[in-house]
């Protein structure tokens, strides 16, 4: 378990299976929480977004930050699709100082907001500007 | 060490350095002809470093791609 170490959720899963989630047109979006990831937070029935240890410092508004518009590919070269944002990023202009542990991805369009993949952090906004950046291979793979 | 040093220092630990040079400087007699460039120097840094806005540091986290495996088998290819 370092930082950056990404988590699915496992109702995210059986969402996807149920046509319940289209990771290509809902809209997502990433908020930041001060305690710690456990494993069981992928785990139950349906996990939704809470602001409960959600962070609050100035520059932050609860329910976080839009990741813009997905994007779905097949890549056969490495016989997977990929699950990746528009590219940008996702950052906070001046965020406060705050504690942050974890990043949570969760659908914003559906009507219960479900958890879709937790990341660990373990670097705390200082006031700076505050950026995750996804990795080359996007969001998440299916492979 | 010396990086580490300069990377750890806060905006008011270079401003303290520099009152502490400032002080140090002035307590050498007025014949030593490096006292005023010196402080000048010194002066000058400290006016700097207390006009500057307070600009923390941006930070940048990466994430790591998050995997779904359809296939518990690798045996064979679907």
């Amino acid at each position: 378990m370092a930082e950056g170490d990404a988590h699915v959720v496992n109702n995210f899963k059986e969402q996807l299976l149920l046509k319940v989630i289209d990771c290509d047109t809902d809209v997502f979006k990433v908020a930041l929480y001060s305690d710690a990831y456990a494993s069981s937070q992928i785990d139950g029935a349906a996990p939704a977004y809470s602001s409960s240890n959600e962070i609050g410092p100035a520059n932050y508004t609860a329910t976080g930050q839009s990741i813009g518009t997905p994007v779905v590919s097949q890549d056969d070269a490495n016989d997977w699709a990929k699950w990746d944002d528009d590219g940008t990023d996702v950052s906070w202009t001046s965020l406060g100082a705050a504690t942050i542990q974890r990043a949570i991805l969760y659908d914003d369009t559906t009507g219960t907001k479900y958890l879709c993949i937790i990341w660990e952090i373990a670097t705390n906004s200082n006031g700076g500007n505050y950026t995750l950046t996804f990795n080359t291979n996007g969001m998440m793979t299916l492979g | 060490m010396t990086e580490v040093i300069k990377r750890e220092m806060t905006k008011q630990d270079r401003i303290n350095l520099c009152k502490y040079s400032i002080e140090l400087i002035k307590s050498v007699p007025d014949s030593n002809i490096r006292k005023p460039p010196a402080l000048e120097h010194y002066e000058r840094q400290l006016a700097n470093l207390e006009g500057r806005p307070f600009s923390p540091p941006d930070i940048v986290v990466g994430l790591k791609t998050a995997e779904l495996f359809a296939k518990s088998d690798p045996v064979g290819e679907n």
